[in-house]
């Protein structure tokens, strides 16, 4: 029923763009960017939870809360998590594993981007925190494909607060249903659809650029 | 009176319940998320236009709702009920006595045994019910208001998925 094939028209042109959606706003981790290290720090744990139980802890978790907000440093939040988590590993070690949680791009996410025709504007609102960011921009090259990016740490407001929307809204100068989010996290999905956004609930490309197609965004290939 | 149509969506696919996380909390697997769109395929096939959404406040059920939500354009705020999770069939009746009357077609979105058990007493009972995840029946009434459903004055149930 939403099969938005149109032979004749150009890949990167997408006529049936049914809502009028100007902006494509994406989640980062679990989106575009696949996120690994889970396994060591499960090793850590001796694998006495699971890994859904060890993504409920980490989305409660103070720590990782006020380090994504950029409210403790580095130093503060390894200190915080490893009490939280009652693990006995240096701080320095557990850090140097945290960096690399962002290992790659998911495949096809770069085709994608560059699918999004101009006249959508391109930006990224994550959940983050100054070891992930310029990782994620410089050397996994996301900073080059959005026109705009928001990152809680830096903005202090973090997903799923609705105060954090609002800044991106505010910050887009858009209507609400003008904005297509695409996001991992329901919580974060449920958030964006309250304050007027369209948003789909979606993991890693491949289910990304069906959402865009869906939204006629993107025509199938 | 207009006709009202009441859809049962019984969730997706969900992770084992070995995941370690409380039931409540389970989310979808990724074979439930694919069936999800195609239940969703299956409501615009049948040429359903949702005016409310029910749903059960588990992960598993609220992930379902906002795939079909997201697929079929519904813009509107989900409804969660908490007598939609595991609720028996009089209870998960209650939310639906609920709905506005200006709605004709309400998908609610919850779990077996209840969904498969309500299904079953709009069959007549006699014939033995069970949704299999992303399954879908639409029962149909006509001269009654959502306040006063009950399976007698359902006309038709259908499976459709």
């Amino acid at each position: 029923m939403h099969d938005t094939t149109l032979g004749a028209q150009p890949l990167n042109v997408a006529p049936d763009n049914r809502h009028d959606i100007r902006v494509v706003l994406f989640d980062v981790g679990g989106v575009l960017v696949e996120l690994g290290g889970a396994a060591t720090l499960l090793g850590w744990l001796g694998n006495r939870i699971t890994l859904p139980e060890l993504w409920s802890l980490w989305l409660r978790s103070p720590s990782v809360r006020a380090f994504e907000t950029g409210r403790i440093d580095a130093g503060q939040f390894a200190a915080g998590v490893l009490g939280e988590l009652r693990l006995d590993v240096d701080a320095g070690l557990f850090l140097e594993s945290f960096a690399c949680w962002p290992s790659a791009l998911y495949p096809g996410a770069l085709d994608m981007i560059a699918r999004i025709p101009s006249h959508c504007r391109r930006a990224l609102l994550s959940n983050s925190n100054l070891l992930h960011w310029r990782r994620l921009l410089d050397e996994l090259g996301l900073g080059a494909l959005f026109e705009h990016q928001f990152a809680s740490h830096l903005m202090g407001k973090i997903k799923p607060d609705a105060e954090a929307f609002e800044h991106v809204l505010a910050s887009l100068d858009c209507r609400a249903a003008q904005i297509l989010f695409l996001d991992d996290n329901i919580l974060n999905v449920e958030a964006a659809r309250r304050i007027g956004m369209r948003a789909h609930l979606v993991r890693g490309a491949h289910e990304a650029q069906r959402s865009l197609q869906q939204a006629g965004v993107i025509t199938a290939c | 009176m207009k006709p009202l149509t009441l859809l049962l969506l019984r969730h997706a696919k969900a992770d084992a319940a070995e995941s370690g996380l409380a039931d409540i909390d389970r989310p979808l697997s990724v074979r439930g998320r694919t069936e999800a769109l195609d239940a969703a395929d299956c409501i615009a096939a049948a040429e359903l236009r949702i005016d409310a959404m029910l749903v059960s406040p588990a992960l598993r059920t609220r992930e379902t709702a906002i795939i079909v939500a997201a697929e079929l354009d519904i813009t509107d705020e989900l409804r969660f009920e908490p007598a939609l999770y595991l609720g028996t069939p009089d209870e998960l009746l209650a939310p639906v006595r609920r709905c506005a009357a200006d709605a004709q077609t309400v998908l609610m979105v919850g779990h077996n045994p209840g969904l498969s058990a309500l299904a079953q007493q709009f069959m007549g009972g006699s014939q033995r019910i069970e949704l299999r995840p992303a399954g879908l029946c639409r029962i149909q009434f006509e001269h009654t208001s959502w306040q006063q459903v009950r399976a007698e004055l359902a006309v038709a149930c259908t499976i459709l998925r």
